[in-house]
């Protein structure tokens, strides 16, 4: 592996670390959906540069592209939910939906 | 013809729903939706369960389907399974759908698309189909809980649901990420290989394959992962409550199953003193404390299904963890122990759909008083579902629960310490199964307390819980040919 | 015998009940009350009638055999599989066991329809007692350990339905709730006895697991002395105090008394309670092949029998006494199996059977005349004869069956257990088969004292219980309603098997079938030479008519209690040969009294507490903690999920060190598993320089010899091997330069030499010139010393003194972390190798 790889690899987990970071402090809707769109694409940073080392197939590039349909479709269901849910609370927090706990 | 037959349970959701779909969009009238849809679980039900009997040559079978999707036994199994908890499911929510008038076509597609992801979530040989049959069964079930859009507890719930769902989805994304990063290839089949030859790096291995197991415990609801679903099963409608433990949770422990047999089983990670299964024991201890605790406080059945289903993840966590020592028979056993856990906990759902009517679910344990003097036929039932959850003999849930636990026990160390646990806690669980037959045949309505109102009779109703109870039953009573097919499966499974 | 033909009665005794119950459970809202009346009555009359050809049909020693399906196969490792059928299997053990549930079932339906006759779900009643009979049935008759299961919880669940039958009170809801929990907890234990058998015997078929006995002589737990033999009769056991009420698990029993009276007659009488019983009868060879457990359940059995009978003294509702009678003749029947005597304890099961179920009834008949709704008060009762005269008659009966008097059926079963119970304490040998059986005397002495106080506390409260309800004047306005044809006559078939049946023990011509074919099922531990004597039975005797004597005394003695009117001189006659009442009350009545309501207090607060308080508040906090934790807030519940994510790093992040120590072949060695990403290095004998890995880490698996030359200069480590530890490990002593007093539980004074017990036998010290041992023996030599990889003997326990050797193992993970961990070794030396029993030495010293 060269050094290239590794910091692709350290940049990778960073993005995902501070999406994930991202997620669990902020208590908006659509940050967090933000933040996990931010995990998702660390992925795709981490998939094409392991491509680059594994440059005999080309299984990380496509599986880079299924990860952005499928968060493409994650996000068009996360808006829709963001509505409905602003329709209820007037806000997108998320601490606000106390109905369902313990 | 074999590359169809490989995937004749899969193609005939898919054709049939799209055929469906363009139906629904001429047709005048309103057609028997929960019939269509349960049909097309029936076709892929006998598709699956005839491949089970008469299995497709693998060698047959064109690459390109094998690389991305296995067709041996145990994928046919988990497809006969999917199919069996989506067909009780679908012809109960009919019923539900119009008695509590929810009526919504495109519940019926999400199901189907929804167990079709599943199918090829629980099928994966590659990483790739991994994610895209979790996101395919994920996505559906999210917006399934949400379709009550009017309903504050559905929307949050489908929230809750969708941002902890995506954040773990996130998760095993990156597992996936690290083990294609250690390995070179997202084939499960080709990462194996590397490691054997030891070819792989060794720490993203480790991390990956730590991310990876993570992002599977988020999905099999185990503890500490287990936090979405209360509040999912409680806000979802009572049949997609019911499609979340019966199809999302033994979806996800087949593919669990899958990626250990095909990955791990047979290496040095499955080294008992310090490896996967002292990490799976572990979550499975966790999961049976925390599930059992967390059902004895709960009133809503949905919430308590939830923890229950908790529970369930640890039993089965715990037969995972004893497949290194047994691998034929410890996966059998996790493979029996679903099968009668998906019809158990249909059962239990169908039944309460037929307690509550126009407008009020009965869905709290106190609204089941006196069911059980003044239904005997909807009330008898859900006991038995009950009993079956509790693994009471001679129901299913009793072999389940002892092919794993012997199993684990048969493990020996550590792993029969944690089968004694396991018996322990089942014991326990005792107390908030029985809680509920209580309500149902030792309670009357207090004072002034509403009556639940069972819905009137409704065919397609009527065949979910009769389908439930027979299964749950003849699981108890004449298992060995189920036991059979589940150890023809993993023999399968584990090539 | 085999005959298809025959064994088919077997399948149609189980399922004419079941098909009763399908009956009158699901079209018993449609149907009169006749019919549904007939279809139980007569299922279960079927079922009795089948059953009883089935029984006459095989003879001593044979077993008819119901074969089935392929219920289920279990994989084990390596390949094997166990078969389960679902087969039916009666010899004279469950024939026996199966006429007399189907005869009684029979009898306490038919009483069910006069005494339910006025129930509302008289219809869901009858599919409960039928579905009961069935699953009961099952029990018996299961040819294999799983299927006696299912019967095993199906009674379990019909008790638990029928005590909560009157469901509009909460107090029954909650003893039914009780109940089920308590048998739960003891199904707990049978289920893991059932892991044990697959696993040790690869069968669970009863004739096969019976003719494999020998296995489980294994022990059962590397380094515990426990053998599996003792393990699972224990296990077993541990089911038997839950399903049979036994200490501590009894308590539910008189709880479940609010179940309508018939249910108590049949389920917690005379039949589901006594499935204990006939589980350990089924497994008979596995329970004598464990002197300790049989010595455990003979205690257990004694002091059950012993408190429940005391505490029925105190009782003053009807089916209260009765419900600790029952608990406390449950216990004379384990008492008897703790001495082998299963043929005993059945005989027992059956007479109690029928004089136990007759007092239900009979105490039935009493509250539906009086109108008396869930129990009935003594002291709302009295002067019942007259108006209940066949009730009364039969009633007492029963009462002198119970008590033991002389010629009744109880007199016969309870001297064959006290008789057993004699011989164990007055010192006989026993052998089951070629086993010898050793129970210490002075348990047999223990028991045979309690069971007598027992047997005294049982005639008294039996004869009170008669005297307070069918004697004296009236002490109620209530006018007794006549009782029906269909009540009286149960009781008396009931009574006159209450007389009959102990007759079926006699030596008669004709009658011993019945006892030589009990007998040949099951595998009785027998006294070597003759035993006998007559003295167990005049003792029983004395005990039933002193307990006799003394409720004549007190009932006698009360101001509103016409007793001596009625009985006239005779009752005059029995007190002056007894004694005299004031006395019996201060001396003996009084503390009994005070005895039997600590106990009673006992039971209550103290059992309960440990069995049912103090584990609910257990998991009342943790269901506590477990929903507060789930908040509801999602970046709280997202961070939960986090912090496990991070915890399986966690797992990951440190190399987990696991090794073995391996001691074989004269020498030790550590073995080092291939573990994924773990590579080791070990340093042998801490002097820096690596004996593995010198190169840098190896990964496994890794196996290291370890030679008396990498041991610590000057430290040892002293290894004891008591005689009787065999192959296991032997205790592990670190030497300090003060002398250690060796104990004698580290020596195992079994194995001492006489005279050396209780003394201070051994001192261990280091000196200048190696380890020193003195003894204070009289024939051994004082004082030796023992060298390093050396053995010596005392007694027969052997001494070993080991070189310590101190290893480094540094473990690295694929992260580069390293784990470093010394262990000390003690090193068993060529010489230690052989692990032969030594005999005893002519003098000691080291070799």
């Amino acid at each position: 592996m060269d050094i290239e790889i590794s910091s692709y690899i350290v940049l990778g987990a960073l993005l995902f670390g501070i999406g994930a970071i991202g997620f669990l402090v902020r208590r908006n809707f659509l940050i967090q959906l933000m933040s996990v769109e931010l995990m998702l694409n660390s992925v795709n940073l981490l998939l094409v540069g392991f491509n680059r080392a594994h440059a005999s197939s080309h299984d990380g590039q496509v599986f880079t592209f299924v990860v952005i349909a499928i968060a493409a479709a994650e996000a068009a269901l996360g808006l829709a939910l963001a509505i409905a849910y602003y329709r209820f609370k007037n806000s997108a927090e998320t601490d606000l939906g106390d109905l369902l706990r313990h | 013809m074999n590359d169809f037959f490989a995937l004749l349970p899969l193609f005939s959701i898919a054709a049939f729903g799209l055929l469906l779909l363009v139906v629904e969009a001429f047709a005048k009238e309103r057609l028997d939706w929960e019939i269509l849809t349960g049909s097309i679980f029936g076709v892929a039900l006998f598709a699956a369960i005839g491949a089970l009997f008469a299995p497709v040559d693998a060698s047959g079978v064109s690459e390109s389907i094998t690389r991305y999707l296995s067709v041996d036994r145990g994928a046919f199994l988990s497809d006969a399974l999917i199919a069996l908890g989506g067909l009780i499911t679908a012809l109960a929510a009919g019923p539900y759908f119009k008695e509590h008038g929810l009526e919504r076509v495109e519940a019926y597609f999400l199901l189907l698309f929804s167990a079709l992801g599943g199918m090829v979530f629980a099928r994966a040989e590659d990483l790739v189909t991994l994610f895209i049959g979790l996101e395919m069964m994920s996505l559906g079930v999210y917006a399934l809980v949400a379709l009550r859009r009017t309903s504050a507890r559905a929307v949050e719930g489908a929230v809750k649901y969708f941002l902890l769902g995506s954040f773990g989805g996130a998760i095993l994304l990156f597992g996936s990420a690290l083990l294609y990063g250690s390995a070179g290839t997202t084939s499960l089949v080709g990462i194996r290989e590397a490691l054997d030859a030891s070819d792989v790096v060794e720490s993203l291995f480790v991390l990956g394959t730590v991310m990876l197991l993570g992002g599977l415990a988020i999905k099999v609801a185990a503890a500490p992962f287990h936090t979405w679903a209360p509040d999912a099963y409680q806000g979802a409608m009572i049949p997609v409550t019911g499609f979340m433990s019966a199809v999302v949770k033994t979806a996800a422990f087949a593919a669990l199953v899958r990626v250990l047999a095909v990955l791990y089983v047979g290496t040095s990670l499955m080294e008992p003193s310090t490896g996967l299964p002292l990490l799976l024991g572990g979550l499975a201890l966790l999961s049976m404390l925390v599930g059992n605790l967390g059902a004895l406080r709960q009133e809503n059945i949905k919430r308590l299904l939830a923890y229950s289903g908790v529970a369930h993840a640890g039993y089965l966590l715990l037969g995972v963890a004893a497949i290194f020592a047994n691998p034929e028979a410890n996966a059998a056993a996790v493979y029996y122990y679903l099968f009668t856990y998906a019809a158990g906990s249909a059962l239990v759902i169908a039944s309460l759909i037929s307690f509550g009517s126009r407008g009020r679910e009965a869905v709290d344990v106190g609204d089941l008083a006196g069911l059980g003097r003044r239904h005997p036929w909807l009330a008898f039932p859900m006991a038995v579902g009950m009993f079956s959850m509790l693994g009471f003999p001679p129901t299913g849930g009793f072999f389940g629960k002892l092919l794993v636990f012997r199993g684990a026990a048969e493990a020996g160390g550590i792993f029969a310490f944690l089968a004694l646990a396991a018996i322990l806690l089942s014991v326990v669980s005792a107390f908030y199964y029985l809680r509920v037959v209580v309500s149902l045949y030792y309670r009357e309505p207090e004072e002034g307390q509403l009556e639940a109102i069972p819905m009137g009779s409704d065919a397609s109703l009527s065949l979910a819980i009769g389908l439930g109870t027979l299964l749950v039953i003849l699981l108890g009573i004449y298992p060995a040919p189920l036991v059979e097919l589940a150890s023809l499966a993993a023999r399968g499974l584990l090539g | 015998m085999g005959d298809s033909t025959l064994s088919i009665l077997l399948l149609l005794t189980v399922l004419s009940p079941l098909a009763g119950a399908i009956v009158s459970g699901a079209f018993g809202s449609k149907l009169p009350r006749t019919a549904i009346s007939a279809v139980a009555v007569g299922s279960i009359t079927l079922s009795f009638v089948f059953a009883a050809i089935a029984y006459a049909a095989i003879g001593a020693g044979e077993a008819l055999v119901y074969e089935g399906y392929r219920w289920i196969t279990i994989p084990l490792s390596g390949g094997r599989e166990v078969p389960i059928e679902f087969a039916l299997r009666m010899d004279a053990l469950s024939g026996m066991m199966t006429v007399m549930v189907t005869g009684i079932a029979a009898l306490i339906h038919l009483f069910s329809t006069g005494y339910m006759s006025e129930e509302r779900s008289y219809a869901r009643y009858f599919a409960h007692l039928n579905f009961f009979t069935f699953s009961m049935l099952i029990l018996v008759l299961a040819s294999n350990l799983p299927l006696l299961f299912v019967g095993w919880e199906g009674v379990g669940l019909a008790s638990y339905l029928l005590i909560g039958f009157w469901h509009s009170n909460l107090a029954y809801e909650a003893a039914a709730r009780k109940a089920f929990i308590m048998n739960r907890i003891g199904d707990l234990a049978v289920l893991v006895a059932i892991f044990i058998i697959v696993q040790t015997a690869g069968t669970l078929d009863f004739t096969e697991i019976n003719a494999s006995v020998a296995l489980f002589d294994a022990a059962a737990i590397d380094g515990l002395s426990m053998t599996k033999a003792t393990l699972l009769a224990l296990l077993l056991f541990w089911g038997c105090t839950a399903k049979s009420a036994q200490i501590p698990l009894f308590t539910w029993l008189p709880d479940a008394m609010a179940g309508p009276t018939p249910v108590s007659a049949l389920i917690h009488a005379a039949t589901m309670v006594t499935s204990g019983v006939y589980l350990a009868a089924r497994m008979s060879p596995v329970f004598v092949s464990s002197s300790t457990a049989l010595t455990v359940i003979l205690l257990v059995g004694a002091l059950t029998a012993l408190v429940a009978g005391l505490v029925a003294v105190s009782q003053n509702q009807m089916k209260k006494v009765l419900a600790f009678s029952t608990v406390s003749q449950l216990g004379f029947m384990f008492a008897a199996i703790g001495v082998g005597a299963f043929s005993a304890a059945l005989f027992h099961v059956l007479t109690h059977a029928f004089f136990k179920a007759l007092l239900f009834l009979g105490s039935g008949a009493v509250m539906y005349a009086v109108g008396a709704d869930g129990d009935a008060h003594l002291d709302q009762l009295g002067g019942l004869r007259k108006k209940l005269t066949v009730t009364a008659i039969s009633f007492l009966i029963g009462v002198v069956a119970l008590a033991g008097i002389p010629l009744t059926a109880g007199f016969f079963s309870k001297d064959q257990i006290l008789h057993a119970v004699f011989g164990v304490a007055s010192g006989e040998a026993l052998a089951a088969g070629d086993r010898a059986i050793e129970i210490p005397g002075w348990a047999g002495v223990a028991a045979l004292t309690m069971l007598l106080i027992a047997a005294i506390a049982t005639a008294f409260y039996a004869f009170k219980l008669y005297l307070r309800t069918f004697e004296g004047e009236p002490r109620s306005e209530v006018e007794p309603k006549a009782v029906g044809r269909s009540m009286t006559l149960p009781l008396v078939v009931l009574a006159v098997g209450s007389i009959a049946a102990g007759y079926l023990w006699l030596p008669v011509e004709g009658m011993e079938y019945f006892a030589e074919s009990l007998r040949a099922s099951v595998l009785d531990a027998l006294p070597v030479e003759g035993g006998g004597g007559m003295l167990a039975m005049i003792l029983g005797t004395a005990a039933a008519l002193l307990g006799l004597g003394i409720a004549f005394g007190m009932y006698r003695g009360a101001t509103e209690d016409p007793l001596p009117n009625k009985l006239g001189k005779a009752n005059e006659l029995l007190m002056a040969n007894l004694g005299i009442d004031t006395l019996y009350r201060r001396v003996f009545i009084a503390p009994f009294g005070a005895i039997s309501r600590f106990v009673r207090s006992f039971d209550r607060e103290t059992v309960d507490a440990l069995f049912v308080a103090i584990p609910a508040l257990v998991a009342r906090g943790g269901a506590w903690a477990v929903t507060r934790l789930q908040s509801g807030v999602v970046h709280a519940q997202g961070t939960l999920i986090a912090v496990g994510v991070l915890l399986l790093f966690g797992f990951y992040f440190y190399p987990r060190l696991s090794y073995e120590v391996i001691h074989e072949g004269g020498s030790s060695a550590i073995l080092l598993p291939e573990s994924y990403g773990t590579r080791y290095r070990v340093d042998l004998d801490g002097d820096g320089r690596y004996e593995l890995g010198a190169e840098g880490f190896e990964s496994g698996p890794q196996r290291i010899q370890i030679a008396n030359a990498h041991a610590v200069e000057g430290e040892y480590r002293l290894l004891i091997y008591p005689a009787d530890r065999g192959a296991d490990e032997p205790i592990e002593i670190a030497l300090s330069g003060s002398p250690t007093m060796l104990t004698e539980r580290q020596l195992g004074s079994h194995y001492l030499p006489k005279g050396a017990r209780g003394s201070r036998p051994v001192v261990v010290y280091q000196s200048e010139e190696g380890v020193r041992i003195r003894t204070n023996l009289p024939d051994e030599d004082g004082e030796r010393t023992l060298l390093p990889g050396r053995q010596t003997l005392i007694g027969t326990t052997r001494l070993y003194l080991a070189p310590l050797a101190r290893v480094r193992i540094e473990a690295e993970n694929a992260f580069g972390h390293v784990t470093t961990e010394t262990a000390e070794i003690a090193l068993r030396g060529r010489s230690a190798g052989s692990r032969r029993v030594i005999p005893l030495p002519s003098a000691g010293g080291a070799r």
